[in-house]
């Protein structure tokens, strides 16, 4: 058995196949991962990681938004021409210069175009803010903490009395 | 006896004495209650049973494991606003925030009033809380599961001279590992998952999980049966025919899909109702950065309410999410993003949940799928501005460097002052971020066919043998979180549809 609280839980449950996409619409979604995802800390592999993590969860959509996702792949990845910003697709362009234009999407007037970038940005950051090696590089890991709440929950619930330091920092904890 | 996937054979068919879709707030309670008074029930879920010990702070992993849609769904109008609903055995209760707030005395009053049914009044509902109250465990927390990001809401709240109050939650021995938006992996919070589900299992219930049910079966008029398909998890397509037969039906899938599944079959036609009366308690989102370690993913979700504004119908509370989800919601991307989030530990998210002053609609769309309406009023428009500003407010008085508005086109200001901006900027509706999960109403119960979906019993008024036991059935928004309400009003029916079926 896995250590609570770890990734991959050993209760049967299959995850999903990544959702298959045509060659151009995955060509788009990588150019935009690209475009999107930090360029510090390099990760290996990481990009592919945000595609196949994305492309399972997409399976979980109804068929109908995964197909609007993919769509909303090739209008992003055809802003540069379509907002007038150079003549090349995301796709052709550098990923900084990519970041660029993708990013004036977010201060346009009309609220469509905004939620373009808003659906993509919010499932590739998502996905990617929450990879092991993201959080290894933020230093950020809630495993040794959950572990050590739920073998308190387990001594309180056998009759032990809470102590000082179980209460949670930072600073003096306990009530405001 | 739980039934996956990989346990339908080539046509599964299954008999029971009542038939219960969903295991939320409404059909587990409902299920319980009528697998303990001796009838044979069969629960079916969409999503699986995920026990505590697979619960685990990813998001990529407990996202699609149990929200619906992979938590991807939005109610059109102006502003469009995201919404998520549970979808596993526990439904919402498994990732909701876990308040047990009882419905508000003048809502209740309300409800009597329209429907002159006395057992919805303050006086009649009260048995049914305090029944649901002891079954999920709902009190005061230990002090040791209050973290850092409740500390500043409540001091910062004191700092400004409101109101505050403490919640009471459904747990048990709550520690606070802050993991309630993807499941308890101590097992403190009472979901149906634990509270209910285990309690109408012993009681010999079989849940046949990983099933969506697609149409009612309605023979002579009457309702004998659900159909649907089991979803196969690697590709997530329906295959295996599923049916139950049973001699009644309960529907608990939410106000949302509850609607699109009764408009398959035309029901509410008396008082063209069904789908319509939709309320959402939609809320904004604001983050603040602060100098300092906060550490919020340490305690509980939501210790307090700013109920200072509750007579505005404008509620203030802290509200923790995991890294991946607050990324999402970020008016960033690329580096900017990256040093945001290197200052995780510093951030405190907050949301000011406003109640409804309009309903909206819920549709079934092309491929039977809900599409919800709902369009803010000029009233809403300015309370979520009065909402974010008093948050913002409160957040600098706390001493953040920096706080994150729900407006597209002024996503941070980096001081009080410029507040005043807010103002300047905010006069059309489609520039607010809003979010929610409260749906409500779209089945809304009543004593007159003409003015209500269900009768008092729950049962469909022309559609005898199905019910529905979910937060559809509210007449009106009850301004708080629902889920005390939904169970003490499917513990009501459920008692009522096993007299009922006793006496058949």
């Amino acid at each position: 058995m896995p250590e609570p609280v770890s990734r991959h839980p050993n209760d049967g449950w299959i995850l999903a196949d990544p959702l298959p996409m045509r060659p151009s619409t995955h060509r788009a979604f990588l150019a935009i991962i690209a475009a999107l995802l930090p360029p510090e800390p390099v990760l290996p592999g990481i990009l592919e990681q945000v595609d196949d993590t994305t492309r399972r969860l997409l399976r979980y959509m109804h068929p109908l938004m995964s197909l609007g996702f993919c769509v909303m792949l090739h209008l992003l990845d055809w802003s540069p021409i379509w907002r007038l910003r150079s003549w090349r697709r995301i796709r052709s362009l550098a990923p900084s210069r990519g970041s660029e234009i993708l990013g004036g999407l977010a201060h346009s007037r009309f609220a469509p175009i905004r939620l373009l970038l808003m659906g993509a940005k919010g499932a590739i950051l998502s996905t990617y803010f929450d990879l092991p090696a993201v959080h290894e590089a933020l230093h950020h890991d809630p495993r040794p903490f959950m572990r050590g709440r739920i073998a308190l929950r387990q001594r309180l619930l056998a009759g032990g009395a809470p102590t000082e330091a179980d209460l949670i920092g930072p600073g003096p904890g306990g009530k405001p | 006896m739980i039934l996956r996937f990989g346990d339908y054979s080539r046509e599964a068919t299954f008999d029971a004495d009542v038939v219960v879709v969903g295991t939320g707030a409404g059909g587990a309670v409902v299920g319980a209650e009528l697998a303990e008074a001796g009838l044979n029930v069969a629960f079916v879920e969409e999503g699986g049973w995920h026990d505590t010990a697979s619960f685990n702070p990813y998001m990529t992993e407990s996202i699609p494991r149990l929200y619906r849609d992979a938590g991807v769904a939005a109610i059109l109008g102006t502003p469009n606003i995201p919404f998520v609903e549970g979808r596993c055995v526990g439904g919402s209760t498994v990732v909701n925030g876990a308040m047990t707030w009882r419905t508000p005395e003048d809502v209740l009053d309300g409800w009597f009033k329209s429907t002159g049914a006395s057992e919805l009044s303050p006086h009649g509902m009260e048995p049914y809380f305090e029944r649901v109250e002891t079954a999920i465990s709902a009190k005061h927390h230990l002090d040791l599961a209050i973290g850092g990001d409740a500390r500043i809401m409540v001091q910062g709240a004191r700092k400004m001279g409101w109101k505050v109050e403490v919640n009471r939650r459904n747990q048990d021995t709550c520690v606070g590992t802050n993991n309630c938006v993807l499941g308890c992996p101590t097992g403190a919070k009472q979901s149906t998952l634990v509270a209910y589900m285990p309690r109408a299992m012993k009681a010999g219930a079989r849940c046949l999980t990983e099933v969506r049910i697609e149409e009612l079966i309605i023979e002579n008029g009457r309702c004998v049966g659900v159909k649907g398909r089991a979803i196969d998890p690697r590709t997530r397509k329906a295959s295996t025919p599923v049916t139950v037969r049973a001699r009644a039906v309960v529907v608990a899938c939410g106000a949302v899909q509850t609607p699109v599944l009764l408009e398959k079959h035309k029901v509410g036609r008396p008082s063209g109702l069904c789908g319509k009366n939709f309320t959402c308690h939609p809320n904004v989102k604001v983050m603040a950065l602060y100098p300092f370690e906060v550490r919020s993913w340490q305690g509980m979700s939501q210790y307090a309410q700013i109920r200072e504004f509750h007579d505005e119908g404008i509620v203030l509370a802290e509200n923790f999410i995991p890294p991946g989800l607050l990324a999402a919601h970020l008016p960033f991307h690329g580096k900017e993003a990256w040093e945001l989030m290197q200052q995780y530990d510093n951030i405190v998210l907050s949301g000011a949940l406003v109640e409804d002053s309009t309903t909206g609609t819920v549709r079934r769309g092309p491929m039977g799928m809900a599409v919800p309406r709902y369009d803010i009023t000029v009233q809403d428009h300015a309370r979520f501005k009065k909402g974010a500003r008093l948050l913002a407010e409160m957040h600098f008085a706390m001493g953040a460097k920096r706080v994150f508005l729900p407006f597209s086109n002024l996503p941070w200001i980096d001081k009080v002052d410029d507040l005043k901006r807010i103002e300047e900027t905010q006069k059309k509706r489609n520039t607010l971020e809003l979010f929610t999960v409260h749906m409500m109403g779209t089945a809304c119960m009543g004593s007159d066919a003409q003015r209500s979906v269900i009768d008092l019993n729950g049962q469909i008024w022309d559609l005898p043998g199905c019910y529905v036991a979910d937060a559809s059935i509210f007449p009106t928004a009850v301004g708080v979180n629902p889920q005390v309400t939904i169970m003490a009003m499917a513990t009501r029916i459920g008692e009522r549809l096993a007299a009922t079926l006793a006496k058949a």
